[in-house]
């Protein structure tokens, strides 16, 4: 009887790669992880892994329907947990294109597929089978200072190129369930840090700007407030959801840390003046530079997750201070990663987005 | 042929205890979240050992690592006093919730026994020397005070589950792999690496705090030692030392020899949370575990420098 094993696209990214180790850390079942390596996907951070007989590496395209369908043949996965997606809002913005090929149309690819999949399972596989789409809070849209948190229910009203792309995926995925009876479980979450975040992202960039004494960019006036969910946390919730989610459930996941960007950057400097009081520039918080506000800039995210707290009794560990904390000493003790992945491409991607 | 989980198994002085175990036939899983850790230090042996990254917060992987397993040692944690001085709940977080994680999951697993990496810091400042475990503990930094925690925790499972510990008080310990690049690494890294790349140390206070250094082999002996030992040691606590204790200005003098070393050494101011002295009684361990410190101060530096020089060269040239 061979051992059982799951599906992870987007698995050698930022979340998919801590999923990915979250998942094998408690030797849970075999992961095929299947990534398309783009400029996010690190195979750095599937180091400790690569040689587990529990984890086998596909490089490919969720778009490749003929891989796909191979992959669901060979391995028969008992679930497929959907991470692979282009994120960076900044990056849909200057280049919509990659947001819909990857996320509308890789997304619906990899429906019709697992729907072939999932239609010949034999019935005891089929009511344990479960499709797992990870998708953002950013799909609510915007919310003014007073306006009540984000709920399962709330109206879609994405703004970007990234957030209407992984909007219509959620249609596609929530379709899939009302038409075809795929047992699908969606989730959206609040914006993740912690380790291996690629460093475009706000709190890596803060850290490795920071410490090397470049400037830190900070869009607009700086009050734009995220909710901050550490990416541990991100994947303990995903678990807790397929293993217990009801199929046609949306659930969002949320940390409970509702701050404004600025906040935030003065936390890391605060952070690095502690551990780091040899920086270069220090107090680190004089290298905090204004710069133009992205086009479109959400103001406000706040999410409510108390139905996965109510239903599923999920909540999260870390607290932002508990998180943040872990997650500066990680970068500043993974040096090598940093520099692994800041080499290339993303350097000249840095230089157009960041203007004064 | 046992089955041993180690707990921190990335780290200086698990993956020194990886090898150790694997040489005496043994087989090794080990966990570690590579915070501090890094896979580098099990490079030749990575193949060998069941490794899985992950956090001993996380229950559910440390109760899945402990499955089938004859002994834990139990080194993983958020080293470094100073550190502890700056972030006590994370200090505490780790060291304390991670260790009750730990035997938990041993309890359940009914794992022979586990061996846990206490801290001389337990005796705090106290004047009195040699240390001797009946002493009552004086612990200053929230370090110390996670480390003895997490020893009566380790008793507390022997006298109400009958889970037997060894819980064996660190001083010290030094060797090859330990990591010379944090702002936290320990005295004798951070000298010997500064001293090789032509830079100064800086000794902080008036350099006549002294310590017992223990090499790590001494460390891996002792734990070795503690798994084979009888019921009588269970739920006891046992100093591991070189019994031997050196002041920081003589250990620059005799590192500046090893190295060839000729610049300055600098000083700094004294460190919060710093103990002046510390010596070890090894009377105890020697009794209840068979215990005596086979390599001295000054071959265990010997080693340790030509290890640096050698396969630790990299770490050599990161500021």
């Amino acid at each position: 009887m061979p051992k059982e094993s799951i599906l992870v696209t987007g698995g050698a990214g930022f979340i998919g790669s801590n999923f990915v180790l979250q998942w094998l850390g408690r030797a849970k079942s075999q992961v095929v992880n299947f990534d398309k390596l783009t400029y996010a996907g690190n195979l750095g951070n599937l180091a400790s892994v690569l040689s587990n007989r529990d984890h086998k590496f596909i490089q490919g395209d969720i778009g490749d329907r003929k891989l796909v369908a191979s992959i669901l043949k060979e391995h028969r996965p008992s679930a497929i947990v959907h991470f692979a997606a282009e994120s960076h809002v900044d990056r849909s913005i200057h280049g919509p294109d990659d947001f819909v090929k990857t996320n509308v149309n890789g997304t619906f690819s990899l429906l019709e597929e697992s729907r072939s999949y999932f239609t010949e399972l034999p019935p005891d596989e089929k009511a344990t089978f479960r499709f797992l789409h990870v998708s953002t809070d950013e799909v609510y849209g915007s919310l003014s200072p007073s306006d009540p948190a984000f709920c399962e229910t709330t109206a879609y009203a994405p703004n970007s190129p990234y957030s209407a792309s992984k909007a219509a995926s959620d249609h596609l995925v929530r379709a899939y369930f009302h038409t075809y009876g795929l047992p699908v479980l969606t989730t959206n979450c609040s914006n993740n840090y912690g380790p291996y975040q690629f460093p475009e992202k706000l709190i890596p960039l803060v850290i490795l700007n920071a410490r090397t004494g470049k400037p830190i960019p900070v869009y607009g006036d700086g009050k734009n407030v995220r909710d901050w969910l550490y990416v541990e946390d991100h994947c303990d919730a995903i678990q807790t959801v397929l293993a217990k989610g009801r199929p046609g459930e949306t659930y969002n996941i949320g940390g409970k840390n509702e701050k404004q960007n600025l906040e935030i950057v003065h936390t890391i400097c605060a952070i690095l003046d502690e551990l780091q009081p040899n920086d270069p520039v220090v107090p680190h918080s004089k290298l905090i530079s204004f710069v133009t506000d992205r086009p479109g800039h959400d103001r406000r995210y706040a999410i409510d997750a108390r139905k996965i707290e109510r239903e599923l009794g999920w909540k999260p560990r870390e607290t932002f201070e508990s998180g943040i904390r872990k997650t500066v000493e990680w970068y500043l003790a993974h040096d090598e990663w940093t520099r692994e992945v800041t080499s290339g491409a993303y350097r000249q991607w840095m230089a157009t987005q960041y203007s004064q | 042929m046992a089955k041993y989980l180690i707990t921190g198994v990335a780290g200086f002085i698990g993956s020194s205890l990886a090898r150790a175990v694997l040489a005496q036939g043994d087989d090794v899983r080990g966990i570690d979240n590579l915070a501090t850790g890094k896979l580098e230090n099990l490079d030749e042996i990575r193949s060998r050992v069941d490794f899985r990254q992950a956090d001993i917060l996380d229950l559910a992987a440390v109760k899945e690592a402990c499955a089938g397993v004859d002994f834990v040692l139990h080194q993983a944690a958020i080293p470094s006093v100073p550190k502890s001085v700056i972030d006590p709940l994370g200090s505490n977080q780790a060291n304390v919730d991670g260790t009750v994680n730990v035997l938990v999951a041993a309890r359940d697993a009914k794992v022979k026994r586990v061996v846990y990496a206490a801290s001389s810091s337990a005796y705090g400042d106290t004047p009195t020397l040699p240390k001797r475990e009946d002493m009552i503990p004086n612990p200053i930094s929230p370090y110390a005070v996670a480390k003895l925690a997490s020893e009566y925790y380790m008793t507390s499972f022997y006298r109400c589950y009958g889970l037997e510990t060894v819980s064996l008080r660190y001083f010290n310990i030094f060797g090859p792999r330990q990591d010379p690049t944090s702002q936290y690494s320990g005295v004798l890294a951070k000298f010997i690496r500064q001293m090789l790349s032509g830079e100064s140390p800086t000794i902080l206070g008036d350099g006549k705090q002294s310590r017992d250094f223990t090499f790590i082999e001494n460390a891996i002996n002792a734990n070795l030692l503690a798994c084979k030992a009888s019921s009588e040691a269970a739920g006891k606590v046992f100093n591991v030392a070189t019994g031997r204790r050196i002041d920081l200005n003589e250990t620059a003098e005799i590192l500046k020899k090893l190295t060839g070393f000729k610049g300055e050494i600098k000083y700094g101011p004294e460190r919060a949370g710093d103990v002046k002295h510390s010596l070890a009684d090894l009377s105890r361990s020697e009794k209840y575990l068979g215990y005596k410190p086979t390599v001295a101060f000054e071959d265990g530096l010997q080693r340790t420098i030509e290890w640096y020089q050698t396969q630790g060269a990299a770490l050599l040239s990161h500021a």
